[in-house]
């Protein structure tokens, strides 16, 4: 189970890093987290619509409509290049924070 | 049975109570809780089951709501402040509107305020027609800036006196030996002519004799004829339109003959439009030069100055180096006249000659100079006139700056409600010139209708024919804009400005007064309308009584029952006979004459010389050709010694009679002059007599020394006294002797009170317009009153109302609201009596007889204003002093 606030910090470059790979909308992001997480990160559904208007709002992604094959229309969202700075940003950013947090959880290397 | 599109409803009516959550956003959710509950449906579950899963995993509406909120929040707190943009035609239209509302709303003032400014404009466009009409004068010549008179100032023990006149062969001389003249052309101005085509026979006096180049130099353009030869022969004559309409009337003028003194024949070879009023240079026929030789006039004579010379230059700008040539030229050809005669050629070299100028034809109205300095162009009158009528619109723009600071405390919160809404300084600056601009334009369109409307009076009152086309020339249409432009702004900017720096706080605030502190200016501005309007009426007063002045002054000579018959074609010759014939009516006491037009003995000459004179000095001395009788028949004064007697055979051509001036320029008293050996036009012999100075010119000509000879021969005017009381009668008699002399000659006569009052008109005239200009300054000044008395009556109704209750009378009342005013109107002939005084002592200078300044004209203009002043303010103050304080008070 991911804390509140990991999961706070992390919405935001999962967003950003699925829509690196391609356009998508909110329900599928969703799905694609639960599944990739394996239920470890589950989100409340409605609380993504508020966090992706917020990140139009930061101009890091911007959003249309579009007739999905199912007749149901659909939101996509794309990054922005603006997205695409702040992506490698918090990338640079985890990376750190993993790095020091494996080095530091790793077992004390026997003293010479 | 589950419904699901029934179930989505509810739920989203559930959303619709968060205000945050909006139709996009739940249309978000909405399709969320269908993906998701389209997953869950798959398995084995009930639909009511999967749709209740479904909302939850959708999320509370409250949750989602607050993180709205808070985007929103954000957003909000992002956006940039507003800003009004920088064109907005919507306000624009509104200020429009609101301008139009107050107008209507307020008919009175917006009529003072329009009807102000009318009038102000009115003038002030009047007066600019006027002076462009001055400024025009004789532009409309295609080479006018080419084209100058020669002048010349001769010097002499009495200062330096101007004159435009020159000598016969002058002309051709300087053309031959001057390169920068490209043509000189001589012209002869005064010429009398009897002419006769079949019956229709006229005296003409605008007959000129000019060179034939006259036509190609000026531009006179011809109807008929070819300006080219039109002149060249010797027996032709160039006719106006008129002159052909009025010999000839339909019939074709090219080809006939006009008799000239019943002897010479000329053919008509052109026919000229006539000649625009704009013009210096008048006439109805031109006769070529030469033509004056079969008049016996010797023109290669030099040594008399007689005609006028215009040239022609290459180059205007050689004027001054033509002038300097000039002189050189002249002196020189006077000195080789006199090589013969070493004495004199050395008398001449000791003298100091005539410097000789070229005056631009086009400065000739306005800047023209006679004699002693004597300015006789227009161009004080252009200036005085300009400077009034920019005084007239001052004090209409002044009304409207009044009216709109004192009405501010209306405005004031509407200037508030604006600014809170966001208007800018610079908004309320624009909304209030806008609305000064629109009036002004109202005004315009009001001023130019007056304008078109009263022309032909204006004309009437001015002398002039200003034609209706005048009013759309592009120079008169630029003025119109510029006198809107400036009115608009002058007008506006007071009200602008100050009701733009209102804080809308303090506008708010109860109990505040605004417009209070312009009050001071206000006051100010209404002694400047006042003191402007005073100065007004004193310059009208002055005009006035110098015109009375000249009417009225004593001529040394008894001008009533004068009349004096000009002598034209050969009428001269039977001169005596008509003497003796007049002297036989019992009504005509005396009959004398004079060689020049005696109401304006104009001929002068230096050299005059007597025993102990100075020889060194040369004096100017009017010369007067007379008959026998001549102090009698005008009924001059003596001084001293006698009048001519025919007993006397050296009287006839051999004595002079002389004025005072002469006698006081010898150095001597009357009674010692008589009996002096004078010298002069070659005549010499006794001074038998000294007359009174008497104005022998109308009185704004000054009163120089005067010599008079009696040359029988030379008379071309007699002068026919009337005895007491009978004028008609005696006027047929005169005019049966003319007959029974002269049956060939049409009978013309003219008084000479009618010739010295009509030298007068243009005094009187600038009187009249001054007249109307003070009144309307007067009226203006008090329709701007009139309007803020009545405001200021309006915003004291309260205290009116309280001080009626406490007991005040009406009469107070009215006294109270009166006072004010009547101390700044007072305060206002401070200002206005100096500037008049000055103004009208400097305008009084330019004539030598001249009445005073009286101290009494200052109190009655001061006076008048402040009457008409109260009159207007104590109206109001009575309207509001009458009326009940019940209604002034009630609604508290």
């Amino acid at each position: 189970m991911v804390s509140k606030q990991l999961m706070a910090a992390s919405t935001r470059p999962i967003i950003l890093a699925i829509l690196a790979r391609d356009e998508d909308y909110g329900y599928s992001i969703i799905q694609k987290v639960t599944g990739i997480s394996g239920g470890s990160l589950d989100w409340t559904d409605g609380m993504l619509y508020p966090v992706l208007q917020r990140m139009e709002m930061d101009g890091l992604i911007s959003s249309r409509w579009k007739a999905s094959e199912g007749g149901r229309p659909r939101r996509y969202y794309r990054i922005t290049g603006l997205g695409q700075k702040e992506l490698e940003t918090e990338l640079a950013g985890w990376r750190s924070v993993w790095k020091a947090l494996t080095k530091f959880s790793a077992p004390l290397p026997a003293e010479d | 049975m589950f419904e699901l599109d029934k179930a989505v409803k509810e739920w989203k009516l559930t959303l619709q109570k968060h205000e945050t959550l909006e139709d996009a956003f739940i249309a978000d959710l909405e399709l969320q809780l269908r993906d998701t509950f389209d997953a869950l449906k798959s398995e084995s579950i009930t639909d009511e089951e999967a749709f209740r899963r479904a909302v939850v995993r959708v999320g509370a509406p409250e949750i989602i709501a607050a993180e709205y909120r808070k985007n929103q929040a954000l957003a909000l707190d992002r956006r940039r402040p507003w800003r009004p943009g920088r064109f907005m035609p919507a306000l624009g239209m509104s200020y429009m509107k609101t301008a139009w509302r107050k107008m209507k709303r307020q008919k009175g003032y917006a009529f003072i305020n329009v009807a102000g400014l009318a009038v102000g404009l009115a003038c002030a466009l009047f007066i600019w027609l006027w002076v462009q009409d001055e400024l025009s004068f004789d532009h409309f010549h295609q080479n006018a800036p080419a084209l100058f008179r020669i002048e010349q100032d001769q010097s002499g023990g009495q200062g330096t006196f101007h004159v435009f006149v020159t000598q016969y062969p002058m002309g051709p001389a300087i053309q031959a030996a001057i390169p920068e003249i490209k043509r000189a052309i001589r012209y002869q101005p005064a010429a009398g002519m009897l002419i006769r085509y079949g019956d229709k026979v006229f005296f003409e006096n605008r007959v000129r004799a000019v060179d034939p180049a006259f036509l190609a130099a000026f531009t006179f353009p011809l109807l008929r004829g070819d300006p080219a030869s039109a002149l060249k022969e010797l027996r032709s004559v160039v006719i106006t339109e008129d002159m052909s309409t009025k010999y000839f009337g339909s019939e074709d003028p090219l080809g006939k003959t006009l008799v000239v003194n019943n002897t010479l024949s000329l053919a008509v070879t052109g026919v000229m439009r006539n000649v625009p009023a704009n013009s210096t240079i008048g006439f109805d026929m031109l006769v070529p030069f030469e033509f004056l030789r079969s008049l016996g006039v010797n023109i290669d004579a030099w040594g008399s100055n007689n005609i006028i010379t215009w040239v022609e230059l290459h180059d205007p700008g050689a004027a001054a180096v033509v002038g300097e040539k000039m002189t050189k030229f002249m002196t020189d050809t006077f000195f080789e006249s006199l090589k013969g005669n070493p004495e004199a050629l050395a008398r001449a070299r000791a003298l100091q000659l005539p410097r000789y100028g070229l005056m631009p034809l086009t400065d000739l109205r306005l800047k023209a100079v006679f004699g002693f300095g004597q300015a006789i162009g227009t161009l004080q009158s252009v200036k005085s006139f300009s400077v009034i009528a920019l005084l007239v619109l001052l004090i209409a723009c002044i009304n409207f700056m009044n009216l709109s600071t004192a009405r501010a405390a209306g405005r004031a919160k509407e200037v508030g409600l604006r600014k809170v809404s966001g208007a800018l300084r610079r908004n309320i600056i624009s909304q209030f010139y806008g609305e000064s601009g629109l009036t002004t334009v109202l005004a315009v369109l009001a001023a130019l209708f007056i304008v078109a409307a009263l022309r032909p009076a204006f004309n009437t009152l001015a002398g002039k024919q200003i034609p209706f086309g005048a009013l759309l020339t592009s120079p008169f249409l630029l003025g119109i804009l510029a006198a809107t432009a400036v009115t608009a702004f002058v007008a506006g900017s007071y009200p602008s400005l100050l009701l733009s720096s209102l804080q809308p706080a303090s506008v708010f605030r109860v109990g505040r007064k605004a417009g209070g502190r312009s009050s001071l200016l206000r006051r100010l501005l209404v002694m400047v309308q006042f003191g402007l309007s005073i100065a007004l009426l004193v310059g009208t007063a002055v005009v006035y009584r110098q015109v009375g002045f000249m009417q009225g002054k004593a001529l040394g000579f008894d001008r009533e029952q004068l009349l004096y018959l000009p002598l034209r074609g050969d009428a001269p010759a039977s001169y005596q006979a008509l003497k003796d014939e007049l002297l036989r009516s019992p009504l005509v006491p005396f009959v004398s004459g004079t060689g020049q037009i005696p109401t304006f003995l104009s001929a002068n000459s230096w050299g005059a010389d007597w025993e102990g004179k100075d020889p060194e000095s040369r004096i100017l001395v009017g010369t007067t050709l007379a008959d026998f009788d001549y102090p009698e028949a005008l009924g001059i004064e003596m001084a001293a010694g006698r009048t001519f007697r025919r007993e006397f055979g050296t009287d006839k051509g051999g004595a002079f009679l002389v004025n005072e001036e002469v006698a006081r320029l010898m150095g001597l008293r009357s009674q010692d002059a008589v009996g002096k050996v004078f010298k002069f036009q070659g005549v010499e012999g006794p001074i038998v007599g000294v007359m009174k100075n008497y104005h022998y010119k109308p009185v704004q000509n000054p009163l120089e020394p005067m010599a008079v000879v009696v040359v029988p021969g030379a008379v071309r005017f007699a002068i026919v006294r009337l005895a007491g009381g009978a004028v008609p009668a005696a006027l047929k008699q005169v005019e049966a002797a003319w007959q029974k002399i002269n049956p060939r000659l049409p009978f013309e006569y003219r008084f000479f009170d009618d010739d010295y009052d009509q030298s007068y008109r243009d005094y009187e005239q600038m009187g009249a317009i001054l007249k109307w200009f003070a009144g309307l300054a007067v009226f203006v000044a008090c329709l701007g009153l009139f309007g803020l008395a009545s405001f200021l009556a309006e915003q004291r109704r309260k205290e009116v109302g309280v001080r009626k209750v406490l007991g005040a009378s009406s009469g107070q009342v009215v006294v109270l609201l009166s006072k004010e005013f009547t101390r700044w109107v007072l305060l206002a002939n401070l200002v206005a009596w100096p500037v008049a005084y000055v103004a009208l002592k400097s305008w009084l200078q330019k004539f030598p007889f001249r009445t005073s300044i009286p101290a009494a004209a200052f109190f009655v203009a001061g006076g008048a204003a402040l009457v008409i002043a109260l009159l207007t303010v104590s109206g109001q103050a009575w309207r509001s002093a009458r009326k009940n304080p019940a209604d002034a008070l009630r609604y508290e």
